[in-house]
């Protein structure tokens, strides 16, 4: 009998690696219940309504879909720098910043949508490389922690990026009397997969560059010598590894990611165009969805649809059930603190696996300075 | 394990009772059409003569001022038209990349009045009415114009909008009379939004109206639209320095930063100008040290516009409510007779077209798209 | 008049780092002993929060027949309570549960917004409850008649009074006791710590929840010396500038307050600006002149320290200090062009300055190296 349960075991293992993250999820659900029937709200309804505006239909697949491209590919930008031992915290500006590249190129360059899509996104990744690359580059050559300089340029970058769709700037859409840009020519937006939806290929290409990003980190040379960097940087000088050029490398990669999530967002929504309250908080976003998926570019994939799902179905939780958008917040909150410490779900609902340590990746390797 | 797979299974029993106990609920929106009377709350939602929908604007619908002004209009209507409150509800936009879909999750959903607050979904819910004849579209600070600027009603949409340079010249002509140290400040939100914009010129020229020596100084937040509004902290320490620079009347306009500087003006000993609503019945802190505020009439404008729906006299295109200072409450005493005359005067000057309380200073703010008298 | 400018400014600046110090000092005494806290702003929100309901509430349950400022005690000790709990929930996650310390950071961000506005929303915004004050502020007698320093330092709100008193207490704390040798062997080699007997998961405990009575208080000093009460989201970022000014500060209290008051400084700078009285050219070129001397004298004395001059250097070095000098003397006698600086940009003042500091004054920040590790006793 012993036997039969030992060779159950890898069965026994994927079955619980599902089963506790839905604990965890079922628990936070339970658990923010509490707060929405003491504010006098059926949270059963709420939820219901949760469930029905992320999947009910159609097109609110479809929504859910969208919120999730941006929230993948931003998270796949924090994963990568967290695996290169950097705290890329920046993800908010370099958002912007590739949003507003796109506009800059998708508005003004005239060319067939062959040419013009693949400028336009290529924008995008180039602008939010560039931003990223500079607190790499005071990284590598002043030693400037990257926590304080992307935090320094967020704020940077979004002030500039407002003051230049106001009146004064040059970027404003001078037919408006919102502070928006133009709207991106036609050949300059994405392609929709299905007719008569909103649905556009950044998903295709988000999913590509999960991909992509796995073999990057775990198949490549320069994979492993970013993720080496990101685990022990003496090692990593001793094996000839250049750090520095890696820390700003590393960054730029980031950066790029974080950048195209800002293109595809302009390309891909309508009215094609950035104004003010666009985006906001996606940074942040991406950080938590990073963390959620063990900074593992599938585990990314996941936890984004999971925020995507819930970001998309809070607009009927409000409309049916009245329950203040915060709430998305609490659970998120919450979800991500059970699954994290897992330990909190085992212990609640009994359930025994042997500690796997291999997996357990530590992201806060970087922070005292990096020699260890 | 058995244990452990009881007790999962026992989880799982449990939820999926739940799940099967709501379905009639979730079905109930996919059919329309139930003439059975078998449920009580099947037959409230057919109640619902009109379902009516708010879409806020980037910002907190509790704001205290301009997104709650427009929700509580929502509610004082639903009330009179006798709707219960399964017929009104709100979305919170939170990214400006949402407003097409929040506006349509209320058409999907049967709603036939909405209501979208703030100037930047005009163009969407313009759009929206254009392919929706037959529902309602109420914009709060939308004006019904083309891309040329060039008025361009739909039959189904009313663009509710406020001379926010009027209220603001009215409190700044107060500010003039009121100040003893001819100096006057104001802490305001984005500088790039209008309403906010208009506010500020109407508050310069106001006070220069009257009282042209006085020195005014208006502060603007230097972020960007996710703390414009919520840095109360910022609003309370502009405050500071404002008093310390001699200002003993303080007007704020930009949501919850404004709040903070109106707070520490009033305790430092400042009098406090409001914006949008009665700010004296919703900043309680400041109700011994507020002068007036800036009414924007707002929740009376949805009221009456969503009246008008239900009596039949609804045309569609713009509609400028109007704007006037709230009751001076705790201050009545405080403002001389002869200031409380002149102000009605300038209000008569102002809607007469006499006064022009947006014209453009040295290094005014550009942004205030102001619409003049006819 | 330029005295008066320079008070004011001076005064406004120590107004606003002291949410900032009080969150590094958080910071500070987690990370001393090798706990990464990266929800310094939800910590400060919670606080904030807690703080407006317990001296708000205190004040209406009693109907008012106490003093205001005995609500606002009551309102201190919910907010310090309140920080040293989230504090503790941060210290379980991370040291008991050993989950990474940036995650229960976060955790503790995204439920601190999503608690406190939903609570704002459906409890009081509709009530509208009202905030009871702010404490008054208390000039320190005789000290504060000094010419020019006096208002600037002796004449404040009594918790800006606590923040001086606490960078200098906890200076003191970290590098001149036994307590604080712990704390820094724990957060440097923990492995170590714990052959010579100090228990290494109690100490960052301690620490963690200690910090979390700092942070209560930069949640606390926004509402009883700023705001008077709560409003959403009021922290605005301060709680992540906080951390950035504990870094830049290389981990000790007094170079976090440097660091802050560099940040409040320049912030207020440009908020004066927009008063328009001031020609911004003129300014921005004597802060800069400011800057370039400062830096110049910074590194000389520095090289003195270090006894070690060479020629290349001393001549670099001095042709900045000219530099400078030339520039802060001469922008007198220049007549600059007004021309008015967009109000974002005046706004980017703080961060641009951090960034060209730290990037020329702060080399290589060394955190405690066994920070961000949990702690697995063998």
């Amino acid at each position: 009998m012993d036997n039969l349960l030992n060779k159950l075991n890898p069965i026994k293992n994927i079955y619980i690696s599902v089963i506790v993250p839905i604990l965890a999820i079922f628990t936070a659900l339970i658990l923010s219940s509490v707060v929405i029937i003491l504010s006098g709200s059926n949270p059963l309804l709420a939820y219901l309504a949760l469930a029905e505006g992320a999947f009910g239909n159609l097109n609110n697949w479809i929504e859910t879909i969208l919120k999730t491209t941006p929230l993948i590919i931003g998270g796949l930008g924090v994963a990568l720098a967290f695996r290169g031992g950097l705290f890329n915290i920046g993800v908010e500006g370099q958002i912007f910043v590739g949003s507003i590249a796109s506009v800059i190129i998708g508005t003004t360059l005239k060319a067939p949508a062959i040419i013009h899509i693949p400028l336009t996104l290529l924008a995008g990744v180039i602008a939010g490389a560039v931003w990223a690359a500079i607190p790499g580059y005071l990284k590598a050559k002043f030693g400037a922690h990257e926590v304080i300089t992307t935090i320094m340029t967020n704020y940077i970058a979004t002030r500039i990026i407002t003051w230049s769709i106001g009146m004064n700037g040059p970027l404003r859409k001078t037919t408006s009397f919102v502070p928006e840009t133009n709207s991106l020519l036609e050949t300059a937006r994405l392609p929709i997969m299905i007719s008569d939806t909103r649905l556009h290929i950044g998903i295709v290409i988000a999913l590509i560059l999960a991909i992509v990003v796995y073999i990057l980190l775990f198949r490549t040379t320069l994979g492993i010598e970013i993720r080496t960097v990101g685990l022990n940087i003496t090692a990593a000088k001793y094996c000839g590894i250049k750090v520095n050029r890696n820390i700003v490398l590393t960054m730029a990669i980031s950066g790029g990611l974080a950048g195209l999530a800002g293109a595809i967002q302009v390309m891909g929504l309508p009215p094609y165009n950035f104004t003010a309250g666009f985006n906001v908080g996606y940074g942040f976003d991406s950080l938590a969805v990073a963390v959620l998926g063990n900074i593992n570019p599938i585990g990314v994939v996941f936890s984004a649809f999971l925020f995507g799902a819930m970001d998309s179905g809070a607009r009927l939780m409000q409309l049916r059930a009245k329950v203040p958008v915060d709430m998305i917040t609490i659970l998120q909150g919450l979800i991500l603190m059970f699954v994290a410490a897992n330990q909190i779900i085992r212990g609640i609902y009994r359930i025994q696996i042997q500690d796997k340590k291999a997996d357990k990746v530590n992201l806060s390797q970087g922070w005292g300075g990096g020699s260890k | 394990m058995k244990r452990n797979l009881t007790k999962l299974m026992v989880l799982l029993a449990i939820l999926s009772i739940l799940l099967t106990a709501c379905q009639p609920k979730v079905s109930e929106t996919e059919q329309p059409v139930q003439n059975e009377t078998s449920t009580t709350k099947v037959e409230e939602k057919e109640e619902c003569s009109y379902k009516i929908g708010y879409v806020s604007d980037v910002g907190k619908i509790n704001d205290q001022s301009f997104n709650q002004a427009s929700w509580t209009g929502v509610e004082e209507a639903a009330k009179l038209l006798g709707l219960g409150k399964e017929c009104y509800s709100f979305i919170e936009t939170t990214d400006s990349a949402d407003y097409e879909i929040n506006i349509r999750s209320f058409v999907d959903e049967g709603y036939n009045i909405i209501v979208t607050s703030g100037f930047a979904m005009g163009a969407i819910t313009r759009q929206i009415a254009k392919e929706n004849p037959e529902l309602f579209f109420i914009g709060v600070g939308q004006e019904q114009v083309n891309e040329n600027f060039e008025p361009d009603p739909y039959p189904n949409a009313v663009g509710l909008n406020f001379r926010e340079d009027f209220g603001g010249f009215l409190v700044g002509a107060l500010a003039g009379l009121m100040t003893e140290t001819n100096v006057v400040g104001g802490v305001f939100g984005c500088q790039f939004i209008p309403p906010v914009a208009r506010y500020e010129v109407g508050y310069y020229n106001g006070v220069k109206f009257v009282n042209p020596d006085a020195k005014v100084i208006n502060v603007y937040h230097p972020g960007s639209i996710d703390v414009c509004f919520s840095d109360a902290t910022f609003g309370s320490e502009t405050a500071k320095a404002l008093v310390s620079e001699g200002a003993d009347v303080l007007y704020g306009a930009g949501g919850l930063t404004a709040n903070g500087a109106l707070i520490t003006a009033c305790n430092q000993g400042a009098y406090v100008l409001g914006t949008d609503m009665d700010q004296f019945v919703t900043l309680p802190e400041v109700k011994d040290c507020i002068l007036s505020s800036a009414l924007k009439d707002i929740q009376e404008g949805v009221v009456g516009v969503i009246g008008s729906i239900a009596d039949g006299s609804f045309g569609g295109g713009d509609v400028y409510a109007p704007s006037s200072l709230a009751p001076f409450h705790n201050l009545d005493s405080a403002i001389p007779e002869d200031a409380k005359v002149l102000l009605e005067e300038i209000a008569e000057k102002l809607y007469s077209g006499e006064i022009n309380p947006c014209t453009p200073f040295e290094g005014s703010n550009p942004n205030t798209f102001c619409v003049p008298i006819k | 008049m330029e005295i008066n400018l320079i008070i004011g400014l001076s005064t406004l600046a120590i107004i606003k780092a002291a949410p900032l110090v009080f969150g590094a000092l958080c910071g500070l005494l987690g990370e001393r002993s090798g706990v990464i806290n990266i929800g310094i702003e939800g910590m400060m929100l919670i606080s904030a929060f807690t703080t407006f309901l317990g001296s708000a509430l205190f004040n209406q349950w009693t109907g008012g027949i106490f003093p205001t400022n005995l609500s606002l005690l009551v309102g201190l000790f919910c907010g310090i309570t309140s920080g040293a709990l989230i504090a503790a929930l941060h210290a379980v996650l991370s040291i008991h549960y050993k989950i990474d310390q940036v995650i229960s950071g976060t955790v503790i961000n995204l439920l601190a917004v999503g608690l406190t506005n939903y609570i704002a929303n459906v409890y009081i915004d509709p009530t509208h409850l009202s905030g009871v004050g702010v404490f008054p502020t208390i000039p320190i007698p005789i000290l504060s008649d000094i010419p020019i320093i006096g208002p600037i330092l002796f004449s404040h709100q009594p918790m800006i009074y606590l923040m001086f008193i606490m960078v200098i207490f906890m200076q003191y704390l970290v590098f001149h006791t036994p307590m604080g040798l712990r704390m820094r062997s724990v957060g440097e080699h923990p492995r170590s710590a714990d052959t010579v007997g100090i228990d290494v998961n109690k100490t960052r405990y301690v620490n963690v929840i200690l910090g979390g009575v700092f942070a209560g208080l930069g949640g606390a000093i926004m509402v009883l010396e700023s705001v008077g009460r709560f409003q959403k989201l009021m922290t605005s970022g301060r709680g992540f500038i906080a951390l950035a000014a504990l870094i830049f500060g290389g981990w000790t209290s007094t170079g976090a307050l440097g660091s802050a008051l560099l940040f409040g400084f320049s912030e207020a700078l440009g908020v004066r600006l927009q008063f328009g009285d001031l020609n911004h050219v003129k300014v921005i070129v004597i802060v800069s002149g400011l800057v370039i001397l400062g830096l110049g004298i910074f590194l000389l004395i520095k090289k003195i320290i270090e006894k070690e001059i060479s020629i290349k250097k001393f001549i670099s070095i001095s042709i900045l200090i000219v530099l400078g000098s030339i520039i802060m003397i001469g922008s007198n006698y220049v007549k600059f062009p007004t021309f008015s600086i967009p109000i974002e940009f005046l706004g980017l003042l703080p961060y641009l300055l951090t960034i060209f500091v730290l990037a020329g004054f702060v080399r290589r920040a060394k955190g405690p190296a066994a920070a961000g590790i949990p702690y697995e006793k063998q």
